[in-house]
């Protein structure tokens, strides 16, 4: 049997969950050094914004109701009432910006794309400096001085979720090292020095989200949730899309229904790499719009 | 063009003069003979048709063409089909997936995805480890699968776009999204195709280890029952770590299960049960002998004795109380007891259930 000496077990998650109230962490538990932090307190403002018309019965996207959709978030999020200014807080005329979208399995949705390519294009931004950024070419991602993560909110069968921090996990090279247990280390992959301090932007795409296993979906775990999840702090958005994917599946079993395996890769890119805050005590979330089943 | 020969042998004492007079004079031969003809043109198309279309799937279904590009996918390049997808077919006995595809104009693809797993026990542990969605009888000579109470008198389970189907050793994904009335009859329509002509065959015997009802008034969680082996299929549906610590392999069968208990007053109460089959009671033995200290690292096993057998040990856990008992070369493993009591008996139940059908 291989040596399962510091094996992380269902008993150390569960005792986290308790420790979380008196501020411990699991990090620890696995072997991390913890990311050294100051005594003030943080906060991280996620806007969340539904609209009820932006699917169809069919769920086709209603790409006015979307473009209103977009334009209310990034307004709400930068405090700029202007749809282009808010753009022109987030990104200069002189950037090159990529945007790294979910493109295979549970895509982001095209129009989604479109639209915030028109609000650059808009704010300024060459059409030739914008650039589909996710994959395995890194030479584009290199090229980029700005990064726009744009995922689909979705569960993971490997990481519980995959969803903001998985996002960027072609940019390591070697995917397969990243899941299971080293899914704790996803948070590795914001900091490579091609990536640090690029992403301006996390905007998730949770129009029609999936909330069990993935990337191989079963559509009854999907539901047209009709919404965008932004924030500048991958972390706190994280946590939020982690909090709406959970609130789902308790909805749907009738009882709790905990993501398995659990999502360590949210807490460990807070308390190890230091990308944000996973404490919903410290997230200043602003829900806009449709508030039917929001689940948050 | 193996049939070509074997068809040519089998004539050649009738034909000796024309095959010694060499090909052209063999060829005329056979031209000369409609049946060796018809055989030949029918050997040639069974063989381009299989391998573009290796279920031999309808042409057309309702509108839907099926189309010429079809993909083998191996074990070795699942991962490149389907990402970490992947690791849960290999998580089973997967040998190959076969890919085609159904298109039509302004309409959404049907995606056919048909596992070859080594066995029907791997088959079907791919439909259980998810119960949802309707039960739809798709064939008039299919006999379904008695589920006993431990899973739906199912083979074929289909929900908002995507049919699920066990045959045999084959586990099917029929799938489009999103659904319409009509892609739903496309659907169910290939997955007649699909089975047809499959035998149907039993689900995996292991699965008998789980009785019924338990003292007290426990029950089994009526058609939730799961099969597999292996530990990254476990944690996906029940998270124990992140590392083996059970000494999982393609070799173990694990049925998995709930029980619950509903009082007339008060509050319910439920357990989770992994019955774990090794291939001796020796490895059974040194699977625990390592589970133990890892996940029980505070209550060390006498060295001495080491884990006996037949007895339960049962320990508190977070608020909750696991144990497990082994028997034989089945480990018994719970977890989410709330009295230690009722771990004990249960554990003792359940292996007294194991033993009697063991003999």
């Amino acid at each position: 049997m291989e040596s399962h000496k510091k094996s992380f077990t269902r008993r150390d998650f569960f005792r986290n969950t308790a420790a979380a109230a008196v501020g411990t962490s699991v990090i620890g538990m696995m072997g991390g050094k913890g990311f050294s932090q100051t005594a003030a307190k943080r906060s991280a403002r996620v806007v969340l914004t539904r609209d009820e018309q932006v699917l169809n019965a069919e769920n086709a996207v209603n790409v006015d109701v979307l473009k209103k959709m977009l334009d209310e978030t990034v307004t709400r999020l930068t405090g700029d009432k202007n749809p282009v200014k808010a753009w022109k807080t987030l990104f200069k005329v002189e950037d090159t910006v990529g945007l790294v979208h979910t493109n295979a399995v549970i895509k982001a949705h095209q129009e989604l794309i479109d639209a915030v390519q028109a609000a650059l294009v808009a704010a300024g931004i060459p059409q030739d400096k914008i650039v589909m950024a996710q994959g395995r070419d890194l030479e584009k991602v290199k090229a980029c001085t700005a990064l726009i993560c744009m995922p689909t909110l979705k569960a993971h069968w490997l990481t519980g979720i995959g969803t903001v921090m998985k996002n960027y996990i072609l940019f390591s090279g070697n995917p397969r090292n990243y899941h299971t247990e080293n899914s704790n280390k996803l948070g590795e992959i914001w900091n490579l020095p091609f990536v640090k301090d690029k992403t301006k932007l996390v905007l998730v795409d949770a129009l029609y989200p999936l909330c069990d296993k993935g990337p191989q979906f079963d559509p009854q775990y999907r539901w047209p949730y009709k919404g965008l999840v932004a924030g500048k702090d991958p972390v706190a958005v994280e946590t939020v899309c982690l909090k709406i994917i959970t609130e789902k599946r308790n909805q749907i079993k009738g009882e709790p229904w905990p993501l398995s395996p659990p999502p360590i890769c949210v807490e460990a890119a807070d308390k190890e790499y230091g990308l944000g805050t996973s404490k919903w005590e410290e997230i200043v979330l602003e829900k806009v719009g449709w508030t039917k089943d929001s689940l948050v | 063009m193996d049939g070509i020969r074997m068809f040519a042998r089998v004539n050649h004492d009738r034909h000796q003069s024309h095959l010694h007079g060499g090909f052209p004079c063999a060829l005329k031969c056979c031209l000369q003979n409609p049946p060796v003809v018809l055989f030949v043109l029918f050997f040639l198309s069974s063989a381009l048709h299989s391998k573009e279309n290796p279920m031999h799937l309808p042409k057309t279904v309702l509108g839907w063409t099926l189309s010429d590009q079809s993909k083998a996918v191996t074990e070795k390049a699942i991962f490149k089909y389907m990402d970490g997808a992947g690791e849960l077919y290999i998580g089973y006995r997967f040998d190959h997936l076969d890919v085609q595809t159904y298109q039509a104009p302004n309409r959404e693809d049907i995606l056919v995805e048909l596992y070859r797993m080594k066995s029907s026990d791997d088959a079907f542990g791919l439909l259980s480890l998810d119960w949802t969605g309707e039960a739809v009888s798709i064939s008039e000579s299919d006999i379904p699968e008695a589920g006993n109470g431990l899973f739906p008198n199912t083979r074929f389970l289909y929900g908002a776009g995507l049919l699920r189907i066990w045959s045999d050793d084959l586990y099917a994904r029929i799938m489009t999204f999103p659904e319409t009335t009509e892609s739903r009859e496309a659907v169910l329509q290939i997955g007649r195709a699909v089975v047809s002509g499959r035998k149907n065959v039993s689900a995996p015997a292991f699965l008998d280890v789980l009785p019924p009802s338990l003292p007290g008034g426990w029950n089994l969680e009526p058609e939730k029952a799961e099969f597999l082996r292996t530990y990254l299929v476990l944690n996906s549906i029940y998270f124990l770590s992140f590392s083996n610590i059970l000494d999982l392999d393609l070799t173990c069968e694990i049925a998995a299960a709930r029980y619950r208990f509903q009082p007339d007053t008060g509050k319910p109460a439920s357990f989770q049960l992994f019955a774990i089959g090794y291939t001796s009671p020796g490895k059974a033995k040194k699977a625990l002998s390592g589970f133990h200290p890892i996940y029980f690292p505070d209550v060390p096993i006498d060295p001495k004795t080491g884990i006996t057998a037949g007895k339960p040990y049962v320990y508190p856990t977070e608020g909750k109380w696991s144990g497990y008992v082994l028997q034989g070369r089945t480990v018994l493993l719970c977890f989410e007891w709330t009295d230690r009591l009722v771990g004990e008996t249960h554990l003792k139940a359940i292996a007294d259930f194991v033993r009697l059908r063991a003999n």
